[in-house]
């Protein structure tokens, strides 16, 4: 396919990187110093232009697949895009925004915006999930029924030493397990794999029936209701965001955050209903004077991982049970969840990923990623045309050692495919390492 | 250190350039076949070296090339010497050369420098003259390059290095996303001019062979001729002419071509092809004036005959019709002093390259500047482009390479007894990659009379200038085989 990302930034880059391996990739920025870094890393073709000028898409001729606006700034975003159609005949086009309050407007429409990345949204969600879920790491959705996936620190469930098919029989057979991290390594696990302390056990199932199991996991239990107090660090978008979801729901929270400027805006976004302090001077008589250490969440959602890691380190000593870090780094993912830190995507690490979905979508399957983007769990509805229709699924033993695949059909997750004739609006879903991803959508196109 | 390469890939990626080599072989094979000549020897030759090559690949086939800087740098190196040896078998077979001529003529046409061992070239086999053009043809743009564009061996990220290890000059471009694209386009635009040139000489009086030789050597920058007086043989003005015209579009960027096709005049706007075009004017311009003034040949031969060697010199293909040493010392210095140039950047011409003199003058005039206004914050343009400050520091070294080399060969060549002028012009014309010199290696004399390890030193030498000079002197920095 032929691509052309607007912003060479970090996610500009980085998607650069990924999609130049399978794709023609074309990139502009006017950044002199990141265009050339650009030039002598990939094999991209790399301008230096300003995105909003239509002169600089002169050099791409002919059709074009993608076309991504990912740069910094919400408007340059929206007029680049606006802008192409000059020039250039773009299938689809996606944008990242970074204001939430495009949401409500109509310019998807008015600019043929194929998809729009709304990262600081998606963050605020995950919180929201997180709330329901208190003892997950990370919750995700899939839209197309109320199947979510989340993902489990064994310690936290006091479910050391059990095996999955024991694991799998507390939740009446009615769950999948899809993945298991443990250090640093991620895999699809067998039956009888033995978990253990440190283990994040990534489990897919009705999103009913995991909250009617997930009372099971409190033992004892202790979480979600004396959770009241959260301290936010920094008071970035996400950071703000983040500020409103607790307050929905109900939570006392208090930001901090060191530049006055970034202070006042933050007071103003959250009209004056969340505490926003000051931290110029550090943040150690804080402590006392405000009661900090009694909170008992603690996210740390600056742009600065490093300072994200100690702030969270920093949290535990103190005694705060929960703690959340944002991660904009993904070089950084995996020594903060062996810091036992709860790691939502930052921004720029989220867009990056939601792109790649979006694009990796070809037409038909729909493609997740998890765990740091090592794991891929893809979908694929039954159609009327599937080679599959009314008769049973035959696994190829590559795809079954490879994968683990279930069918969803109606909300529930149908383990036995093999003993099922496929029904019309039946879902085929594969969950593996994210390195077979080619090879498992080959075996589904083909199938389905 | 050995642990961090990829050794299987680096084995691969040769072998892979190995076959493609081995399927050019054909093409000599098929000439001699087409004269009746004894073409037994290169079939099993070019037979037992697809087939091993073919093998290793074969058994590689499901290994992934994984290749980073280092890895690249070595595969390179190591491919251009292997080059060497698989070209030099055929003279070993067919002609009465031993191992270090044959390597030396080998090599002097993958580097398309054109300096000969042979004394009579016309009673070679067609297939053998047909074979040194070849390796002119391969080598001018790139046996990698080529490789890269035919079977996209590069892998996506950290190896573009290769590519660039081969390509000529400061920077590379690319004109489409992917490299394997842009290579692709150079090599057809490369072939389109190779074509033109050799219907257009076909059309003028030349014999296809001849033509075919020549518009292979003419295209690659490279030298080599079919016959004993060089260019000198033809004495149709319009031939002259029609090379003349084409050495210097191949001294040009091919991507400048490439956009020509797409009707994008801007690549022959570049302040460096501009240069370039002046210079050659300007050198072509004076040395006319001596040759005219100092033979009495006609205007238009004399015209004819500057702007050819000039020309040839320059964009260092090394073809002559007369012998330069003869219009006097002016135009001696005139030569010595193109000799010094190049060509640009991105075409197959070797040495210098005119961009590097751009950027040192450019320095040169800022430098001045620094001192009348000390405070001032100044950089340097090029294209109305600011030149970013590493590239001026690679620049700089460049030239220490360069001429620490040139000057390395030139005293070595001094010690074994040559004179002043042929060492000092030996040197620049291998390292320039050109191929004739003055003196003792003037354009209607031959490198056949150095002894068989001056000729590995020159061959080295022409390796050392076709890539460049980093890339040979990378593998010998202490700092290239730690492994923190």
């Amino acid at each position: 396919m032929k691509i052309i990302i607007a912003g060479a930034g970090k996610v500009g880059y980085h998607l650069a990187k990924t999609l130049s391996l399978y794709h023609e990739i074309t990139i502009i920025d006017k950044n002199q110093d990141a265009v050339s870094k650009i030039q002598e890393d990939l094999d991209v073709l790399a301008f230096f232009g300003d995105v909003e000028n239509p002169k600089v898409y002169y050099h791409c001729n002919g059709k074009v697949d993608f076309f991504i606006a990912v740069t910094n700034s919400d408007e340059v975003n929206i007029i680049a895009s606006l802008i192409i159609d000059d020039i250039l005949k773009v299938d689809k086009k996606i944008i990242r925004l970074k204001n939430s309050f495009f949401l409500e407007s109509s310019i998807f429409e008015k600019l043929n915006i194929y998809a729009s990345i709304f990262s600081s949204y998606h963050i605020a969600n995950s919180l929201q999930h997180l709330l329901e879920f208190p003892l997950a790491n990370n919750i995700k959705e899939f839209n197309f029924s109320n199947i979510i996936m989340l993902s489990v620190r064994i310690g936290n469930l006091d479910y050391v030493g059990y095996n999955i098919r024991e694991i799998s029989k507390e939740f009446e057979d009615n769950i999948a397990i899809v993945g298991l991290e443990r250090e640093k390594n991620f895999f699809i696990p067998q039956f009888n794999e033995v978990l253990k302390m440190d283990d994040l056990l990534y489990i897919v199932g009705n999103r009913e029936m995991i909250q009617k199991r997930y009372s099971n996991f409190e033992t004892p239990p202790k979480e979600n209701s004396k959770i009241k107090n959260c301290i936010i660090f920094g008071a970035d978008r996400v950071g703000i965001e983040m500020a409103k979801v607790l307050l929905n729901n109900g939570f006392e929270v208090k930001i901090i955050e060191q530049s006055l400027f970034k202070c006042e805006q933050a007071t103003e976004a959250l009209k004056g209903e969340a505490i926003v302090l000051n931290s110029k001077y550090g943040w150690g008589h804080l402590l006392k004077e405000e009661g900090l250490d009694s909170a008992d969440m603690l996210i740390a959602s600056t742009n600065n991982d490093e300072y994200n890691m100690i702030k969270s380190i920093e949290a535990k000593r103190v005694g705060i049970e929960k703690v959340i870090a944002i991660n904009n780094d993904s070089e950084y993912y995996s020594l903060m969840h062996s810091l036992g830190l709860i790691v939502i995507r930052g921004e720029k690490i989220d867009t990056y990923y939601s792109i790649l979905e979006k694009i990796n979508m070809d037409s038909l399957i729909v493609q997740r990623l998890y765990c740091g983007g090592r794991g891929v769990a893809l979908v694929k509805e039954v159609i009327e045309t599937s080679k599959c229709l009314d008769r049973v699924i035959t696994l190829p033993n590559k795809i079954k050692e490879l994968s683990n695949s279930y069918l969803v059909r109606e909300g529930t997750i149908i383990k036995e495919l093999e003993e099922l004739a496929c029904q019309k609006g039946d879902r085929l879903i594969l969950f593996a390492q994210s390195e077979h991803t080619d090879l498992l959508k080959k075996w589904m196109n083909q199938e389905l | 250190m050995f642990k961090t390469l990829d050794i299987k890939g680096i084995i691969k990626f040769i072998v892979i350039i190995g076959t493609l080599l081995a399927l050019f072989f054909i093409t000599p094979i098929l000439i001699g076949l087409y004269y009746g000549e004894d073409i037994l020897k290169f079939i099993l030759y070019d037979l037992v070296f697809f087939s091993f090559n073919g093998l290793i690949w074969y058994g590689l086939k499901e290994h992934k090339i994984e290749m980073k800087i280092k890895g690249g740098i070595v595969a390179v190196n190591l491919i251009w010497f292997l080059l060497g040896i698989a070209g030099a078998i055929p003279f070993l077979l067919y002609t009465p050369l031993d191992f270090s001529s044959a390597f030396f003529e080998s090599i002097s046409g993958f580097t398309t420098t054109g300096a000969t061992v042979f004394s009579d070239i016309e009673s070679l086999p067609k297939m053998i003259l047909f074979l040194r053009s070849l390796t002119h043809w391969l080598g001018g743009m790139g046996i990698i390059v080529l490789g890269v564009g035919l079977l996209s061996i590069v892998n996506p990220t950290g190896s573009l290095s290769m590519f660039r290890a081969e390509s000529t000059g400061i920077s590379m471009d690319k004109i489409a996303p992917k490299i394997r694209d842009t290579a692709l386009m150079l090599w057809g635009i490369y072939a389109v001019l190779t074509l033109v040139d050799l219907l257009l000489l076909h059309y003028f009086g030349m014999g296809w062979f001849n033509a075919i030789n020549h518009a292979f050597s003419t295209i690659s920058t490279g030298g080599f001729s079919t016959k004993n007086s060089s260019m000198g043989a033809f004495d149709s003005g319009a031939i002259i002419w029609i090379t003349t015209l084409f050495m210097i579009l191949s001294g040009i960027n091919f991507l400048a071509h490439l956009r020509f096709l797409n009707k994008d005049y801007s690549g022959y706007k570049s302040e460096e092809i501009r240069y370039y075009i002046y210079i050659f004017l300007i050198l072509s311009s004076l040395l006319s004036l001596s040759h005219i003034f100092s033979s009495d040949m006609g205007i238009e031969k004399s015209l004819r005959d500057s702007f050819f060697t000039i020309a040839s010199v320059l964009t260092t293909t090394g073809f002559a019709t007369l012998n330069y040493e003869e219009w006097g010392h002016f135009a001696v210095s005139i030569v010595f002093i193109s000799m010094l140039v190049g060509g640009t950047t991105g075409s197959t011409a070797g040495g210098v390259k005119v961009i590097r003199y751009i950027i040192l003058f450019k320095n040169m005039l800022i430098e001045l500047k620094r001192v009348l206004h000390p405070n001032a914050v100044l950089s340097i343009f090029i294209d109305n482009k600011k030149l970013k400050s590493s590239l001026l520091t690679s620049v700089a070294g460049f030239f220490t390479l360069y001429i620490l080399t040139t000057v390395i060969v030139m005293l070595y060549l001094y010690a074994r007894g040559l004179d002043e002028m042929s060492a000092i012009s030996t040197s620049l014309a291998t390292v320039g990659n050109i191929g004739p010199g003055f003196g003792m290696v003037g354009p209607i004399e031959n490198y056949g009379f150095f002894s068989w390890y001056d000729k590995i030193v020159l061959s080295i030498a022409m390796i050392i200038g076709r890539l460049e000079c980093y890339t040979l002197y990378l593998m010998l920095s202490k700092t290239f085989w730690k492994k923190f």
